[in-house]
């Protein structure tokens, strides 16, 4: 996997290396069982800051999409291509609607606060539906 | 080494350490022939003087060789490769010690 | 308890009655890039003659390995853990780069063979050439061939990508990073050039007027730091008051934009209270946190100087 070099758009460059990792695995770039090169490689490569890399690495292996065998290297897990399957599916979904709410010339910030108040609801829907069930 | 450093330095010293050891020769014989000292031994005398005069020589071009070193701004403090020196792990003292006998061997 | 390799408390220096460093407080930890950032003229290079025993300080104390800097007795035994680059990169002008690896070489026990041979060969330095014939970008190489050769536990570097081309200046950058991934070596480097900072530096100083006015882990501090940016849809009327964290606050028509430090959700809160207006946040970059730090830190001077209290 070739590693992007970082951007100097304030977001912190492990969270950059993150995406970078989690993007490739959802396009099919780094499969399950792929091997990601060693932490003092990326670094040299980049011209960053070990500890950064370190981090990402850490950071991904916690979430799962990463498996560090102690000696042998990084390597892409199991559950990180079920997931990015997963993922996949979501993106081409939003996508499409996205595009068939375009009609409606939403600015990204209503767009983004009805997303969030329509999340809030289906959280608290399954409950609401319990509720009824028992009371009837 | 500082040996090393100290012969590198002193190559151009060495020259106006001759010249002034050569003056001072010259100035000494022609004075001794003019007036030579009752009961003096001149070659004891000789040896001691300019023992003397050759290890103050040394020592103040020791020292003036930190100084010497070329500055272009008119800056207060260290300048020049003299921070450089400075930061090395070597004392003052052994500095100017080593640089001492090296103009001392180079002549 | 962290181990500190580098430590101030309180460093002040003036020369000829104009004040250089104002209470200086430092903290380098062992092992990391530790990037000092500030102006010309700052306090950068005094700071670093200070750390290296070249220059004494008016008051206040500096440590390097645990060791005083005042310590005449200790001070050749710190010398030799330590690789350094001066601002000027001046060597002796009647040496060749041969001779005067010869001459350093005895001087460190700790020599390694292996690095010489390999940054002679990467930085492309002519062994037979005379130094004053080097130009200024290979001089900067050769010193720091000679500071990273000694098998130095520290190295503290005065602008050392300084006159280096964007080529050059990434090699040496890799060779840095390198060294600290493989061998551990804690680096104290001063610059001005915030771009290599920002990603080869894991903690920051930013230094202005010879003080320290931000200090401390850099994805922390990037961390705490958001800019938030108010539209307002009618007229703009702000809270008189903010919660503690925010650093600036500017308005263009009707936008208003505020640099925050830290306490982000309280301000953001307070910020989303204010009648017709969209709050949106957005990370802010090492420039901007310097630019701003360094600003308002000579607003804040001169404001002290016209008489008003900051």
């Amino acid at each position: 996997m070739i590693f992007r070099p970082p951007q100097s758009s304030g977001v912190p460059v492990y969270l950059q290396l993150i995406e970078q990792v989690k993007h490739a695995v959802e396009t099919g770039a780094l499969r399950v069982g792929d091997q990601l090169p060693t932490i003092r490689k990326v670094a040299g490569e980049l011209v960053i800051n070990p500890n950064t890399v370190a981090r990402a690495y850490r950071e991904l292996e916690h979430e799962g999409v990463l498996e560090l065998r102690h000696g042998s290297g990084a390597f892409i897990k199991e559950s990180a291509g079920g997931r990015a399957r997963i993922l996949r599916n979501a993106h081409s979904l939003v996508r499409s609607a996205i595009e068939r709410l375009a009609s409606l010339d939403l600015t990204d910030d209503e767009l983004r606060r009805v997303l969030e108040s329509e999340l809030a609801q289906a959280r608290t829907a399954p409950l609401q539906q319990g509720v009824a069930k028992g009371k009837a | 080494m500082l040996w090393y450093k100290g012969w590198l330095e002193t190559k151009f010293k060495l020259l106006l350490m001759l010249v002034c050891m050569g003056f001072y020769l010259i100035v000494f014989y022609l004075m001794r022939t003019a007036a030579a000292p009752p009961g003096a031994r001149p070659a004891a005398v000789f040896g001691l003087t300019a023992t003397t005069l050759a290890t103050l020589l040394y020592t103040w071009l020791a020292g003036a060789g930190i100084n010497s070193q070329p500055s272009f701004q008119a800056t207060q403090g260290l300048h020049g490769s003299t921070l450089f020196t400075l930061s090395l792990p070597v004392s003052r003292l052994r500095l100017l010690a080593v640089r001492a006998s090296a103009d001392q061997r180079a002549a | 308890m962290t181990d500190f390799i580098i430590e101030t408390n309180q460093l002040t220096k003036s020369f000829k009655g104009q004040p250089a460093l104002r209470g200086l407080n430092l903290r380098v930890p062992r092992g990391s890039i530790f990037g000092f950032l500030g102006r010309n003229g700052a306090g950068k290079t005094t700071t670093i003659k200070t750390l290296m025993g070249l220059l004494r300080s008016d008051s206040g104390a500096a440590r390097v390995f645990g060791v005083q800097v005042t310590d005449a007795d200790r001070s050749i035994e710190v010398r030799r853990r330590i690789g350094f680059v001066t601002e000027d990169k001046e060597l002796y002008p009647y040496m060749t780069v041969e001779q005067i690896i010869r001459f350093i070489r005895p001087l460190f026990p700790r020599w390694r063979h292996d690095l010489e041979r390999r940054y002679l060969q990467m930085f492309d330095l002519p062994p037979k050439r005379k130094i004053p014939d080097l130009s200024k970008g290979m001089r900067s190489k050769l010193m720091l061939l000679l500071a990273i050769s000694r098998g130095a536990e520290l190295l503290i570097l005065d602008e050392p990508t300084d006159g280096l081309d964007p080529a050059a200046t990434e090699d040496v950058l890799r060779e840095l990073v390198d060294m600290s991934a493989s061998e551990g070596t804690t680096m104290f480097f001063s610059s001005h050039q915030l771009s290599e900072v920002e990603f080869i530096a894991d903690h920051i100083g930013i230094i202005d007027l010879g003080k320290m006015v931000a200090c401390g882990v850099l994805d922390e501090m990037k961390a705490r730091y958001h800019r938030l940016q108010l539209v307002f849809e009618g007229s703009v009327e702000l809270p008189p008051r903010w919660p503690d964290g925010v650093e600036s606050v500017r308005q263009e028509g009707r936008v208003v934009s505020i640099l925050v430090s830290h306490n982000v959700e309280a301000i953001v809160e307070q910020a989303r209270s204010v009648p017709g207006t969209s709050v949106e946040s957005f990370p802010v970059t090492l420039r901007e946190i310097f630019l701003e730090h360094v600003r308002s830190n000579r607003d804040a001077l001169v404001q002290r100087m016209v008489g008003n209290e900051v």
